[in-house]
This record gives C-alpha cells, sequence and structure tokens, in this order.
C-alpha cells in the first residue's frame, strides 16, 4: 500500500484517542449505550487505522499483537466469569449475576459484578478476532 | 513398569467396583445412576447394571486391567505408549458406557466412541499403509451399521415414547406387534451385525489384526465385537422371540460359523487363525440368542465368559510368540517348548478351553450349546445349529492342536516357505507376557470346576435380562453319558484326524480360498474405489467455486422458503397510524438510503459501489438512533466501517482480476435482489400487521436495573440475562476467526511457494 504521510500523522493521534473512546464505551456500556461488544470493534477499528498507515506486520511486531492470545484469554475470562456465582453465591447458577462493591479512588464506591468480566472477556474475544481479520488481510 | 502396574490400578478398581456389586444383585437389587442430561430432549444419562451388563463390564474392566499389564510389555519403550493408554482407556469407558446405559441414545454415542477408539488403535502403527487402510475399514463398516443402528432407535423411540430401555420393555408386546417392528428389527441388527463382524460383514476383523495385538486380544476378540452381540442379548425380550429375529440370528450366524471355520483352516498368520475362530465364536453367539429357547440362553451366557477368557489369552501369547521369535507363521514356529517353557504351560492350560475339553468352563459352555442345538432338533434351526456347532467345534479343536502342540512340542506345518529359519532365537517371554494369559487360563479352569458359584452370582441373574425371569441353572463337569458327550467324543475324533492330515488339508483349503472371485470384501473395495470418483462428479458440479453460484443459491432458497409459509394465509393488516405518522426526519433517511442503492448500481466502478452501500448502511444507522436504539446504532456504524476495511482489503488482493459478466447473468442478480428485497419489505409488513405474542421488552426495562444492576438493557441482555447466547456466539467467532485465519494464511502459503519454485 502506498504511505501518506498525511494518514500517518493523523493516525497518530487518531489511534490513541479511539482507543480510550472504546475503554469509555466499554465502562459505561451497563447503564449507557456501550458496552463489550461495541468496544471490542471500536479498538479493533483503532488497530486498522494504524495498520492501514504503517503496514500491517510494523504493527504487528511494535504491539506484540497476538490475536489468538486475545481470543483465548477472552474466551478464558468469560467462561471462568460464569463460575464465580457457582463458587460464591448460595446456590448460584452458572452465569448468575454476582455483584460486590469496591471503592476506587476518585469514583468512590462502585458495584461491580461478574457480568463486567464476561463483557472484557467479550471485548476481548470481539477486538481479536477484529484484529486477526484486518491485519492478516493486510499481510503483504 | 512400575508405572504399568500403577496405570492397571485404574482398571483394577473399577474391576473391584463390579464386582462388590455381585453380592446385591445375587440377592435381585440392581445397581442404578441416573442423571438428567437434556431433559427437554428426554436424554439423561442413566446407567443400570442388570446381570448381562456386568458380566460385560467384568469382562471388560477384568481382562482391561491384564491387558493393561500387557501392554506395557509388548509395547514398552514405544514413543507413543502415552497415546496408546489414552485411546485404550477412552475405549475401556465407552465400551462400559455401551453395557451399563439404560438409554438408547446414551448407547449410540458410546457406541460410536468404541467405533472411533478402535480406529485410533487399528491405525496405531500409522506409518503403515495397511494399517490406515484396516482402520479406516473397520470404522467405515462398524459406522455404517451404527448409523442404522441410529435409524432403529429413532424409529423405535419415536414410536414408543421413549429411549428409556426400562421403559421401553413394559411395552415389549405392543412393540413387537406394530407394523414398524421389521424396520426396527432390521436396522438395529444391522448394527449389530456389522459391530460382531457377522457374515456378510466379516471381513474387516481379519484385517483389523493389523493393530498392535494388545489391542487385538482386547477389542477384537474379548470386548468391542461382543458389542453387538451384547446389543443383540439387550434387545433380546424387546424385540426378540419373533420368526423373523429368530430367522435372521440363526441363518446370519451359522453363515458366520461355517465362512469363519472354512477360512481359519487356511490361513498360517497364528493372529489372522485367531481372528477367524472369533467370528466363529460370535457367529456362535448369534446363533445361540436365535435359537430362543432358555437352554439357548443359558449356552449363550456360559459361551460369552468362556469364549473372551480363552481367546484373550490365546491373543496375548501370540504376542509374546511373535515378540519372542520375530514371526507368526505356523510354517516357521516350532518347537518353542524349550526356549518358552512358561508360554508353553499356559498354552497347555490355555488349550484345554479353546478345544472345549473338561474341567474348563469352555467344556461345560459347549456341551450347554450342543444341548440347546438338540433340543431345538428336528427344526431347521436346530439342524443348522447343530451342524454349525459341529463344525465349529471340530475346526477349533484341529486349530488348537496346530497352534499348541506345533508351535510348542513338534515341528512347523509343512509347507512352501520362502524362510526355514525363526528370525530371532527365541527366549522366555519376560512376565509382563505371560502373566495375563496365566490369569485368564487358570480362570477358565476355576470356573469350570466352581461352576455353581459362577452361576449363582453372575448366570443366574443375567438370565433376568434375557427372558424377564430368573431360571436356576446346574452347570457341572460331568452329568453322565449324554448326547452332547457323545458328540463332544465324535468332535475331538474328527479333529484329531484332521490334525493328522494337517498338510494336505492347510494347502487344498488356502488353494480354494485364494482362488475365490467375488467376495463381500472385494465389493468393498471396489465400492470404496468408486467412492471419490462419484462425489468430485457431483462436488465440481455443485462447489464450482465461484461465490456468486453459492450466494445466489442460498439466496434463491431463502426466497422460496420465505415465501412459501407467507403465501398461505398471508394477510396485511397495518394500523392506520405507521402511515399517518411519518416523522420528516425518516423521509430525509429514506432520500439518503434510496440514492445510496440507486448510486450503487448506476457506479461502473467497485470501490465507489461499495462507498455506496455504505451510505446504506449508514442511513439505516439513523433509524436506530430515531427509534431508541443507540447500541444498535453504535454497532451498526462500527461494523459498516469495518467491513467496508475488510472488503476493501480483500479486493485489493483481488484487484487486478476483473472478470466481466455476461448480460444473463446480470439479470439474474437483478431478479434475486429484487426477489430478496421483496421477501424482507413483506416480512416486515408482516411481522407489523400480527403480534402473536406480548413484547419480552416490557420484562427486561421493568427488571433490568433490579436484577441485573444495569440501565442499558441491550448490554443487560447481551451479558446477564442471555450470557449463555453471548458465551456462544463469542465461541462461534473464535473458531470461525481461526478458519478465515488458516484460509488466508494457506493462500498466503502458496503464493509464497510459488515464488520459492
Amino acid at each position: 500500500m502506498r504511505e501518506s504521510l498525511f494518514f500517518k500523522t493523523i493516525s497518530r493521534f487518531l489511534f490513541p484517542a479511539i482507543l480510550v473512546f472504546a475503554l469509555f464505551l466499554f465502562l459505561r456500556g451497563h447503564n449507557a449505550p456501550g458496552g463489550g461488544f461495541i468496544a471490542g470493534l471500536l479498538a479493533a477499528v483503532s488497530f486498522a487505522v494504524l495498520g492501514l498507515s504503517f503496514g500491517a506486520s510494523k504493527i504487528t511486531k511494535a504491539y506484540r499483537l497476538n490475536s489468538f492470545s486475545l481470543v483465548r484469554i477472552g474466551l478464558l475470562i468469560a467462561v471462568s466469569s460464569g463460575f464465580i456465582a457457582v463458587f460464591f453465591a448460595p446456590g448460584g447458577q452458572y452465569f448468575q449475576g454476582f455483584w460486590g462493591h469496591v471503592w476506587l479512588p476518585l469514583l468512590g464506591e462502585v458495584a461491580i459484578g461478574t457480568p463486567v468480566m464476561f463483557d472484557l472477556g467479550v471485548f476481548l474475544v470481539v477486538l481479536g478476532i477484529g484484529v486477526n481479520f484486518i491485519l492478516t488481510l493486510m499481510e503483504d | 513398569m512400575f508405572g504399568i502396574l500403577l496405570l492397571a490400578l485404574f482398571p483394577l478398581s473399577l474391576f473391584a467396583f463390579f464386582v462388590s456389586l455381585l453380592p446385591g444383585l445375587a440377592g435381585g437389587e440392581i445397581w442404578t445412576w441416573v442423571c438428567d442430561w437434556v431433559p427437554s430432549l428426554g436424554l439423561a444419562v442413566s446407567f443400570r447394571a442388570d446381570g448381562l451388563a456386568l458380566i460385560m463390564a467384568l469382562l471388560i474392566t477384568g481382562i482391561g486391567t491384564l491387558i493393561t499389564i500387557y501392554a506395557g510389555a509388548y509395547l514398552k519403550g514405544h514413543k507413543y505408549l502415552t497415546r496408546f493408554y489414552v485411546y485404550l482407556f477412552i475405549f475401556m469407558l465407552a465400551m462400559l458406557g455401551i453395557v451399563l446405559s439404560n438409554n438408547l441414545i446414551g448407547l449410540f454415542i458410546f457406541w460410536e466412541l468404541t467405533s472411533v477408539s478402535s480406529y485410533l488403535l487399528i491405525g496405531f502403527k500409522h506409518e503403515n499403509d495397511s494399517s490406515r487402510a484396516s482402520a479406516l475399514q473397520a470404522f467405515l463398516v462398524t459406522t455404517v451399521g451404527g448409523l442404522a443402528m441410529f435409524a432403529g432407535f429413532m424409529i423405535l423411540g419415536t414410536h414408543a415414547g421413549s429411549f428409556e430401555f426400562s421403559t421401553l420393555l413394559l411395552q415389549a408386546e405392543s412393540i413387537r406387534a406394530s407394523q414398524l417392528y421389521p424396520w426396527i428389527t432390521i436396522l438395529i441388527l444391522l448394527g449389530a451385525f456389522t459391530k460382531s463382524a457377522q457374515f456378510p460383514f466379516h471381513f474387516w476383523l481379519p484385517n483389523a489384526m493389523a493393530a498392535p495385538t494388545p489391542v487385538s486380544a482386547y477389542l477384537h476378540s474379548a470386548t468391542m465385537v461382543k458389542a453387538g452381540i451384547f446389543l443383540m442379548a439387550r434387545m433380546t425380550p424387546l424385540l426378540g422371540g419373533t420368526p423373523l429375529w429368530k430367522t435372521l440370528l440363526v441363518l446370519v450366524g451359522t453363515a458366520t460359523v461355517l465362512l469363519a471355520a472354512w477360512m481359519a483352516i487356511g490361513q498360517r498368520d497364528i493372529k489372522k487363525v485367531l481372528a477367524y475362530t472369533t467370528l466363529a465364536a460370535l457367529g456362535t453367539l448369534t446363533l445361540l440368542l436365535g435359537l430362543g429357547s432358555d437352554m439357548g440362553m443359558k449356552a449363550f451366557l456360559a459361551f460369552l465368559i468362556a469364549h473372551a477368557l480363552y481367546k484373550a489369552c490365546f491373543f496375548m501369547l501370540a504376542g509374546a510368540i511373535d515378540h519372542e521369535t520375530g514371526t507368526r507363521d505356523m510354517a516357521l514356529l516350532k518347537n518353542l517348548r524349550k526356549s518358552m517353557p512358561i508360554s508353553a504351560a499356559v498354552a497347555i492350560v490355555g488349550g484345554l478351553a479353546f478345544a472345549g475339553l473338561p474341567p474348563s468352563w469352555s467344556f461345560i459352555a459347549k456341551e450347554t450349546a450342543l444341548e440347546a442345538a438338540l433340543e431345538a432338533l428336528p427344526s431347521f434351526s436346530g439342524v443348522l445349529a447343530l451342524t454349525a456347532l459341529v463344525v465349529g467345534a471340530v475346526s477349533f479343536v484341529y486349530l488348537t492342536a496346530l497352534l499348541v502342540w506345533n508351535i510348542f512340542f513338534a515341528g512347523p506345518l509343512n509347507v512352501e516357505s520362502s524362510l526355514n529359519e525363526m528370525p530371532k532365537k527365541a527366549h522366555e517371554a519376560p512376565w509382563g507376557f505371560w502373566i495375563g494369559p496365566a490369569v485368564l487360563a487358570l480362570t477358565g479352569i476355576f470356573f469350570g470346576i466352581f461352576s455353581s458359584s459362577l452361576s449363582h452370582y453372575l448366570l443366574e441373574p443375567a438370565t433376568e435380562a434375557l427372558i424377564s425371569r430368573r431360571e436356576v441353572m446346574h452347570f457341572s463337569l460331568w452329568h453322565g453319558i449324554s448326547a452332547p458327550l457323545l458328540i463332544t467324543i465324535g468332535v475331538l475324533t474328527g479333529g484329531v484326524i484332521f490334525y493328522c492330515l494337517r498338510n494336505s488339508v492347510f494347502s487344498n483349503v488356502s488353494r480354494i480360498i485364494q482362488a475365490w472371485g467375488y467376495t463381500p470384501e472385494k465389493l468393498y473395495q471396489r465400492k470404496i474405489a468408486q467412492l471419490p470418483i462419484v462425489s468430485k462428479n457431483i462436488f465440481d458440479r455443485i462447489q464450482n467455486g465461484k461465490l456468486r453460484i453459492y450466494i445466489g443459491v442460498i439466496l434463491l432458497f431463502t426466497i422460496i422458503f420465505s415465501l412459501w409459509p407467507l403465501s398461505h394465509g398471508f394477510e396485511l393488516n397495518i394500523p392506520a397510524h405507521v402511515w399517518s405518522n411519518v416523522r420528516f426526519e425518516e423521509i430525509l433517511i429514506n432520500i439518503a438510503l434510496l440514492s445510496g442503492a440507486v448510486l450503487t448500481l448506476l457506479s461502473r466502478k467497485t470501490f465507489v459501489a461499495l462507498a455506496a452501500t455504505g451510505i446504506i448502511g449508514l442511513s439505516v444507522a439513523f433509524y436506530y438512533v430515531f427509534y431508541g436504539a443507540p447500541d444498535l446504532a453504535i454497532t451498526q456504524v462500527l461494523v459498516e466501517a469495518l467491513s467496508l476495511i475488510l472488503v476493501i482489503l480483500v479486493l485489493f488482493h483481488f484487484s487486478r482480476v476483473a472478470i466481466p459478466l455476461k448480460r444473463s447473468s446480470h439479470i439474474a442478480s437483478l431478479l434475486l435482489s429484487l426477489g430478496m428485497g421483496c421477501v424482507f419489505g413483506i416480512a416486515m409488513l408482516f411481522s407489523l400487521s400480527n403480534s402473536y405474542f406480548d413484547s419480552i421488552s416490557s420484562y427486561y426495562s421493568a427488571n433490568s436495573y433490579l436484577l441485573a444492576h444495569g440501565r442499558n438493557i441491550v448490554n443487560v441482555i447481551l451479558v446477564d440475562f442471555r450470557a449463555w447466547d453471548t458465551m456462544g456466539e463469542i465461541t462461534v467467532l473464535g473458531i470461525a476467526s481461526l478458519g478465515v485465519y488458516a484460509m488466508l494464511r494457506w493462500k498466503k502459503g502458496l503464493r509464497e511457494g510459488d515464488t520459492n519454485a
């Protein structure tokens, strides 16, 4: 692919911005539009932008991207999130939500539960797949 | 060796468990274990250890223990030893599953598992072409039968309304009277006949001798081939007793015995001899079940145990001889008594059972079988049974003499041979080789002497499984001068006469066998050779590699199958407000959408057309925004962007190749697109005008925050309410990505290969 200085310069700024936006979408997903799936797609887009401007193999190397470990780890997290309620909640079923409250600096008390963990798994799988498709196709 | 003994503890502990069930069973108590699996499909993992199941379970785990030890010696230092044990234990557990299953579906699954593990075990020496071919042959024959059996189970289960065997038994009368009975019987018997290598499906078993000897001893004589026999025995109280059942079993059993006895005489390879005698034994078992009398059932159970004991023993000995001398050719083996004294002793004790001589258990079994056949005289099946039993017994005596006397005590079979010495100088095999056969041979004698306890604890409870009532049995080695005893004496004489004429018997029989032109196996080979050609012809047409055609076919069928139900009773009553409340922004979106569509159609350049489809997608996203589905809108925009990138990347790879389409293809595409559009339009209107169920969105909006701590319903559904679905989806996505990756890399690898060449 031909290299474009313009696109390269912009993508340097675009990449972190999109990633942060993806993170934002992921975190707000439970109460407002967003969530793991969307965030995963968006994060994949951010890598696609980088890949388009700098070349896929360079990006894969620089970020040590291994799309299969992303998928693997994501699936592992998603599967194991279901077990938490089985082990910790009395009479808990697989994939039953299990919630706890944690105190975080700046945010105060936050409810955090296994669905968030599951969503993280979804995020990683979707990101892994997106990155896999795009970067494999870009490699030439 | 210590590790192997440790491994053997696993089957041994299972064996101990099954032994511990015996006293309860004698008292009429049957061990059961049920666990729901897919309740909505009526599937349960349900196990039931009645007498018949326990006999099999004890054989499987008991002989399994010995085989585990034996394999440790036989495959010592083999680089795939671990793999071997994995396959072996998978097989063992699957086999236990078959005999203990109370559910037909469960039984079928375990049945297929034994086929798969048998395939892996026969093909264990996977560097050999012939090994692989034999493995495939055994697999194909048994799975074709297995599928027929599955069809039989399905008909049976849907007809009777249950797949639980104990429930089916209650309706045995009505099942036997139903019109479907012949189909059920024939299909299920097909499964049993292929698995137990009955004529005309017998040919896979001798070929399966390509497996390492522990496998032959375990799967192909003692256990797996008995699965078909077991199934027939299981089905006897349900499907048995009818003329169809009896005729089929007696005819097939007799044919198998006669053919196998004949073939066994013409073999030089010890393992082949044993394989064919196994066939004859399996035929005998089928035959005894087919007789259907109480005496026949008794003989069946007795012979089932007897055969497993002595045949596994002989197979293991054959492996020991092979290991020590480097050959299994009876034309070379001679006089091993001096170099292998322990093996010789074991062979004599085991030989008593093989030939059916007292005081072995096998003698009692054979006497009972003869009695059952005599009882059935003068009917046609009685005549067949008696002929088969006598021919089988004579050949067994003859072959025992050949295997035991010739190999250990006398000279070799006198036939032409390229070699005239054994490849290796023989020594006594390590203890791991003879401990198993010794235990089995002694057990055979032990049961012969203490037959009453065997029948009390095992055989009598097992009759309950076969004839639905407990039959009291008395076995003894000596019950006066009777017809069976006289026949036995005649059989012995016959066997000895044959042995005296052994050289001419062998050369004549083997010559005739080689001259046979048309056998089931040759038919199989011809069909198998034709299969790839036929399928290539078909697939060249269907899978022609043109994506346009694939998509076209999919779309065409979607159109046909969606319009079909809509054409019946399609009624549009769209509420009036749908038309009156058209908002201003909707008009704008529609204009954008339509102009995107028109632009796509008119553009001459691919990239422009792609961008134009992007307009359509984005316009649809606006609809989601205005109708309160921001999540969908975001997803739509992102997917649109990503797929645009992907398609452009794909096109980038192919951009140099442009194939102009014919006018007719353009018209076909146009018609398909119009059709698809119409289908979707109509489906949308249809769903708007009919509401069969209350919407479930109110439930979600009411409970989303209360139950799941989330205000975004879409996301809560995805990660909490319907987490199982999402789990499935991401798993499928992960697998799909593996496929895509492999496909893209493969293409790339090919290209790199080209440049290198």
